[in-house]
């Protein structure tokens, strides 16, 4: 299994700006990475809707198998011995 | 219906089971690497089960474990950088050693392409673009604004229309053949 922790904030390379005011007077936290510029020009011109629609239907075909493909033994077993676990004991 | 999905009665954790396969293809996009995918589920899997007095009652289910997935990739490839890039370059050039065309763009040159994307890129298309989460649930789960997953999958998009040298009039005709040979790829080798 993974040795992995559940982090307590977000990753380092990003950038938080806080907004004062806004709506109801609540502070507004946004998190960027280095790779978002939101002054950039080139990058407000939109990609046309039907490049868009073949670039997700795209995306569907590649990754679209996993959501039918039958769980994996291993994701299978864990999921029973989860059950099992809740049977033999309080939550 | 998969026997590991069929429902037990009275435990608000069965919810959890029905986004596995959706995680399984966040998890692949995210790792690029199957077996590494499916690990993070498991892992996203126990954690949801085991802290399920973590999540809210009402609020987005979906959202949330995607984040524990997030998340836990995330930290994962601060503690093994070198290996988890070792692994997208061996994937990124076993899919780009493939020449597929006839005239017609192949899966395997769309799925190289979108292998280089930057991290933050690749997770808001595959949410917004394949799997159908709206714009505030990509932002939700991704730990930004709205904006920027915006901003972001515009970028990817565009990234990728310059990499496959399209525009809004090319095709993307993808082969039967080219979509298994992919796929296969994709999967670790059988032994």
């Amino acid at each position: 299994m993974l040795d992995v922790s559940v982090p307590e904030r977000r990753p380092r390379r990003s950038t938080t700006h806080v907004t004062p005011g806004g709506e109801n007077g609540k502070k507004k936290v946004r998190t960027m990475s280095h790779t978002d510029h939101p002054n950039r020009g080139r990058a407000s011109a939109e990609v046309p809707a039907a490049l868009q629609r073949q670039i997700d239907e795209n995306l569907k075909r590649l990754y679209g198998d996993a959501l039918d493909e039958e769980l994996p033994e291993a994701l299978q077993s864990l999921v029973a011995r989860l059950r099992a676990e809740r049977g033999a004991g309080p939550r | 219906m998969n026997e590991a999905l069929a429902p037990a009665p009275d435990d608000p954790r069965e919810a959890i089971l029905e986004h596995l396969p959706a995680l399984r293809a966040f998890a692949r996009s995210l790792a690029r690497n199957e077996a590494l995918a499916d690990d993070l589920v498991q892992d996203t899997l126990l954690r949801a089960w085991s802290r399920f007095d973590l999540y809210t009652e009402g609020t987005n289910l979906r959202a949330w474990l995607f984040t524990i997935l997030r998340n836990a990739f995330y930290s994962l490839r601060r503690k093994r950088l070198r290996e988890v890039a070792d692994a997208d370059g061996a994937l990124t050039a076993a899919l780009a050693s493939k020449p597929d065309h006839d005239g017609r763009l192949a899966l395997s040159d769309f799925a190289a392409a979108f292998a280089e994307l930057p991290d933050e890129q690749r997770e808001v298309l595959i949410l917004v673009g394949a799997l159908g989460f709206t714009v505030e649930e990509a932002a939700a789960t991704c730990g930004c604004a709205p904006g920027t997953v915006k901003s972001r999958a515009n970028r990817g998009r565009r990234a990728l229309a310059e990499k496959l040298h399209l525009d809004s009039g090319d095709a993307m005709e993808l082969t039967e053949g080219a979509t298994r040979a992919v796929m296969s790829a994709l999967r670790p080798a059988a032994g």
